[in-house]
């Protein structure tokens, strides 16, 4: 699914280039559950944006689905976006003006799906989640579990074949973690989605199947903790 | 997709209340600015397009060409034109004189009468213009040389009532009154058309009022001439056939004067100061593009507060652009919605500007002496669609360019480097409305400098105090001028003698015109050399000039004791003594061939006979006309009646004009007793500019609330951002002073800014403007540090409240929050 030869990403600064990543070569097969690990500043968030289509490589080649990703344009990465990646974020980054109804519902607006199906797909979600009694709460007056919770549903709805996600516990406690995890899990292994999380805890990244360990924006064999 | 834009957009608005009602408070106010300035702007476009055929429609003008400059050219024409016209251009549908006269008319039942401007007109006026015709048949109302048509106005005047066919109306025309019967009714002339009219005879009685001279010479010009021509006419060919018709009509004597005949289209009259004013109104259309600035510049000071909301609020705008690019969102569809929204922000500030341009109508309409109404119709709805349009074009730009191009991953991280550019952008927009508040107000001082100084000069002659009558009286074929003045003269007299008693009256004297008459009389002529002189002619008695109080130079003014006076007694003004070349005048004569006896008697300085726009003109005065009439080569008249001038006493002035009432009442029965106040005529020339000086007032006004509200906003925004600073340097022991200071330098350094760049803006703009005054103040430095100050203290107020009220909060409560 997912193909990386030489990625590299560097910030040229007065005739000095740092490097963030460092020629990376990784390939993702479909239906993986895949743990980045690393310390802070090792490139970790840098290598997920990349995958995301969020961010673009200096250097080095990126295939999603045998596609070339610097050969896509704006719009077909926004397609991408639409049907094919879902992203949950530490932050949550829920909009705040608009319920957790409304908010779970937005991607569906962007692929115009009908009135009636986006109703139901929505209250499917809700459903699943068990988050019905709240939808029509603001993001701010959830706890962050619960936020978060949104965050997923919302990568979810649009039935994604990948999901990006950026310490999705980093802000929650254990319970709130194991809870998102066991989530990532059974999506992971009853509906095949594949799973890239970024983490720092092991407890964490147990939950997946393989574990890819950065430092210095370069990938290493052995867990640098 | 649009719903969902739709609660976002509404949900924001209602999140930061203060933000939105400032902005939408403030959009409200530029809209209904330039919603009125923009309705009177399309007024005065379209005067005179509401005729069906007003493309077809012109005013002739004709232009003699003498050489060397000796240009005459008039929109007024020679009173034949008309049949010339209709003989030699076929395409000439429709050709209609008019002309109008000020005269006497009154109802038979009535032995007193009124002063009326009394028009004549062919009966192809009614078939050309689109002027409707309430009553009477439009193919025969001119039947008979004396049937008159009423506007309804004047029909309710003389009736009562607009049931006026087959009435009487008396209407004087030269000696006597001739009946007239009323054969139709027409509507009011519409306020954007530059023919009006009251009381409307036929042409004909053109045979009564002119000489044989003027009926049927070319080089006398009267009536304005209109021609609708055909719908298949070629201007081109026309423009030529009308120099043939001249070339065949003056046959022989045509290369002397090469007299062209030429036409303005009709809806090109009111706004075209390079023709020159015939008959109908023109307004100066300098006037209307200035307007039209300001109300540009309050619009775009409001689309400015708007933007530096959205550009303030952009951080959490940021953010859910990120989001929505993660979740498959194009840039469009974000362009889309941040449009969409500031389209919505413009659509409630439009439902409010409409609320105020209701409730300010009436007040603009007496501050631009108009009468606006303001209703849906298609034209004031694409008024409207357009300001939605630029307005939500405007306001929008920079959510819509420039946050929908944000990057997720740097909004989503909160990377700082969008904050820069952010800030110089505002600080830009806050430069750009200072500028524009403090040009505006430096120009409404100086305007307003320039009025003061129009209505406080020593114009070199009394103007208080003089109370002028009107003396209903035209010169007739018998008395000509000579025999109207003598009139007059004896009716002052008459006057005098009835007014001994009344202790209020200290003078009167009697002149053709006044200081502030529009167009005095003017007569050229050539000397031996053929050098051309101008001047222009006032008909006075011997008491005038010493009731005008006018300084003399050399010489003296008439007596009445010697008798050459009377007769051939002359007094120039020091500039018609610089035309000729004359170091001392005295006891000389014009130096023209043909002028009777005379001789110059004394020489006035240049009083300000006219309006300060222009130069004090070469001036003679004379009692005897005969001794200049007879010199001249050519003579413009604009008003024929005579006037008396009385210098009445401070004190008890409405008693004083009752004695005057009663008197002119009991030695002229039945004319009527029109007079005004010297001062306020020579106060209503600059009634353009008294109207400019009010509007840019009112816009600069509106400027600097708006500008000012906008800073208000800023100003907390800055503070919410700064308010930990602000606990913690109250921590450390700053005063609340201190602070207030530390605030308000921020914004004193932009003002700085926004004075240096409004300075020589505003010094242009009034250079320029003060170019229409032959007289004029020199522009000081203090209007524009008056506006900075003003600005400056405003703004200081504004900002310093919201850091005040940041500096009140306890530090604890503000450091919590970290
Ligand atoms: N736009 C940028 N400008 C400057 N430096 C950047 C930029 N993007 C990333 N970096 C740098 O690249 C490095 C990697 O950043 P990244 O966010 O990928 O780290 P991370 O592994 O996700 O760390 P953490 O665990 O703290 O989230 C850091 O040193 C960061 O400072
Ligand atoms: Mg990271």
């Amino acid at each position: 699914m997912i193909k990386l030869s030489g990625i590299s990403k560097y910030l040229d600064k007065k005739f000095q280039r740092t490097f963030i990543l460092r020629s990376i070569d990784l390939e993702i097969e479909q239906g993986e559950f895949v743990s980045i690990m690393g310390p802070s500043g090792a490139g970790k968030s840098t290598l997920l944006n990349i995958l995301g289509f969020l961010d673009e490589p200096n250097d080095g080649e990126y295939y999603f689905l045998d596609e070339p990703v610097h050969n896509l344009s704006e719009r077909q990465k926004s397609e991408y976006h639409k049907s094919h990646i879902g992203f949950v974020f530490q932050a949550y980054h829920l909009i705040d003006e608009l319920t957790v109804y409304e908010n779970i519902e937005m991607p569906l607006l962007y692929r115009k799906v009908k009135g009636k199906e986006r109703k139901s797909l929505v209250a499917d979600m809700l459903d699943k989640f068990n988050i019905v009694a709240k939808k029509d709460l603001f993001p701010n007056q959830l706890s962050g579990g619960q936020q978060q919770v949104v965050g997923v549903a919302r990568a979810l709805i649009g039935n994604p074949k990948l999901i990006l996600a950026d310490e999705p516990t980093g802000n929650l406690h254990s319970e709130q973690s194991e809870y998102i995890m066991q989530l990532f899990k059974q999506l992971n292994q009853e509906e095949g989605v594949t799973i890239i999380q970024v983490t720092h805890s092991d407890a964490m990244a147990a939950y997946g199947n393989r574990v890819i360990n950065l430092q210095d924006g370069a990938i290493v064999t052995k867990n640098p903790y | 997709m649009i719903k969902n834009y739709l609660k976002i957009a509404f949900r924001n608005l209602f999140k930061s209340k203060t933000y939105s009602s400032i902005n939408i408070f403030g959009l409200s106010v530029g809209i209904a600015c330039s919603l009125l300035i923009l309705l009177y702007l399309t007024n005065e476009f379209s005067y005179d397009k509401f005729h069906e055929n007003s493309d077809r429609i012109y005013r002739a003008w004709v232009h003699e060409d003498y050489g060397d400059g000796d240009i005459y050219w008039n929109t007024t024409s020679p009173i034949r034109l008309k049949s010339s016209i209709e003989q030699h251009i076929p395409e000439a549908e429709l050709v209609a004189r008019r002309y109008i006269y000020n005269d006497r008319v009154k109802t038979s039942q009535s032995a007193e009468s009124f002063s009326e401007s009394i028009q004549l007109v062919d009966p192809e006026f009614f078939q050309m213009f689109d002027f409707e015709l309430l009553k009477g048949d439009p193919e025969a109302v001119f039947s008979q040389p004396t049937n008159l048509v009423l506007s309804e106005t004047a029909a309710k005047r003389y009736f009562g009532t607009t049931d006026v066919l087959e009435k009487t109306l008396l209407v004087k025309v030269m000696d006597d009154f001739m009946p007239f019967t009323v054969t139709g009714l027409i509507e009011d002339h519409p306020s954007n058309s530059s023919i009006t009219y009251q009381v409307l005879i036929p042409f004909e009685q053109a045979q009564k009022l002119f000489s044989e001279g003027a009926l049927n010479g070319w080089f006398s010009v009267s009536p304005e001439t209109y021609v609708q021509v055909s719908q298949s006419s070629d201007a081109e060919k026309t423009r030529a056939k009308l120099i043939d018709m001249m070339k065949l009509e003056l046959g022989e004597r045509w290369p002397q004067s090469n007299y062209t005949v030429g036409l303005q289209p009709v809806t090109d009259i009111h706004l075209n100061p390079n023709v020159p004013v015939g008959i109908a109104d023109v307004s100066d259309p300098t006037y209307l593009y200035i307007l039209a600035g300001i109300a540009l510049l309050v619009l775009l000071i409001a689309c400015v507060n708007f933007m530096t909301l959205s550009i303030s609020r952009s951080t959490s705008r940021a953010k859910e652009v990120g989001i929505r690019k993660t979740i498959g969102a194009e840039r469009t569809h974000l362009m889309y919605q941040f449009w969409g929204e500031a389209f919505l922000m413009t659509i409630l500030a439009l439902g409010v500007g409409i609320l105020f341009v209701e409730f300010m109508l009436p007040y603009f309409n007496q501050l631009s002496g108009t009468a606006l109404n303001f209703h849906l119709n298609t034209q004031t709805l694409s008024l409207m669609l357009a300001l939605i349009g630029f307005i939500s074009l405007v306001a929008g730009i920079y959510p819509a360019l420039i946050l929908s191009g944000f990057k997720p991953v740097e909004v989503l991280k909160g990377r700082a480097n969008i904050k820069s550019n952010r800030s110089l952008f505002r600080t830009g927009m806050v430069v750009f409305q200072f500028t524009l508040s403090i040009f505006l107000i430096a120009s409404t001082l100086i305007i307003n400098d320039q009025l003061d100084f129009l209505r406080s000069k020593d114009l070199g002659y009394q103007k208080e105090h003089i109370l002028v009558v009107q003396v209903d009286d035209n010169p007739t074929q018998e008395t000509g001028f000579t025999g109207m003045m003598e009139e007059a003269r004896q009716r002052t007299d008459l006057l005098r003698s009835q007014l001994a008693a009344v202790p209020g009256v200290k003078e009167l004297a009697v002149s053709l015109h006044t200081p502030a008459d529009q167009g005095w009389m003017n007569a050229d002529f050539r000397d031996t050399n053929d050098k051309q002189y101008q001047f222009n002619i006032n008909l006075v008695d011997p008491n005038y000039l010493g009731l005008m109080n006018l300084k003399f130079i050399r010489g003296r003014t008439f007596s009445e004791e010697i008798t050459s006076d009377l007769q051939q007694g002359m007094i120039i003004n020091q500039a018609f003594a610089d035309a000729l070349g004359l170091e001392d005048p005295l006891n000389q004569i014009l130096p023209g061939p043909d002028f009777q006896n005379h001789e110059i008697i004394g020489v006035t300085d240049n009083f300000n006979y006219a309006s300060l726009r222009t130069e004090v003109e070469p001036l003679a005065m004379v009692i005897n006309p005969v001794i200049i009439f007879s010199g001249i080569d050519n003579i413009g008249v604009a008003s024929t009646q005579p006037k008396i001038s009385l210098n009445i006493d401070t004190e008890n002035i409405p008693k004083t004009i009752e004695s005057i009432q009663q008197a002119w009442k009991s030695i002229s029965p039945g004319e009527p007793f029109n007079y005004y106040f010297l001062d306020q005529a020579v106060d209503r020339q600059y009634r353009q500019e008294e109207q400019l000086s009010r509007i840019v007032t009112f816009g600069s006004t509106l400027a600097i609330i708006i500008a000012c509200l906008g800073l208000f906003g800023l100003a907390s925004l800055m503070v919410v951002r700064r308010t930990k600073e602000i606990g913690v340097r109250k921590v450390l022991g700053a005063s609340s002073k201190g602070i207030i200071i530390l605030v308000n330098k921020e914004f004193t350094r932009l003002l700085v800014i926004a004075f240096a760049l409004a300075l020589p803006l505003a010094w242009y703009a009034m250079h320029s403007w003060l170019q229409n005054f032959a007289y004029s103040i020199n522009i000081g430095i203090t209007s524009f540090l008056i506006a900075g100050i003003i600005t400056l203290i405003v703004a200081w107020i504004t900002v310093g409240y919201q850091s005040f009220k940041a500096t009140i909060i306890n530090p604890v409560d503000s450091l919590k929050g970290e």
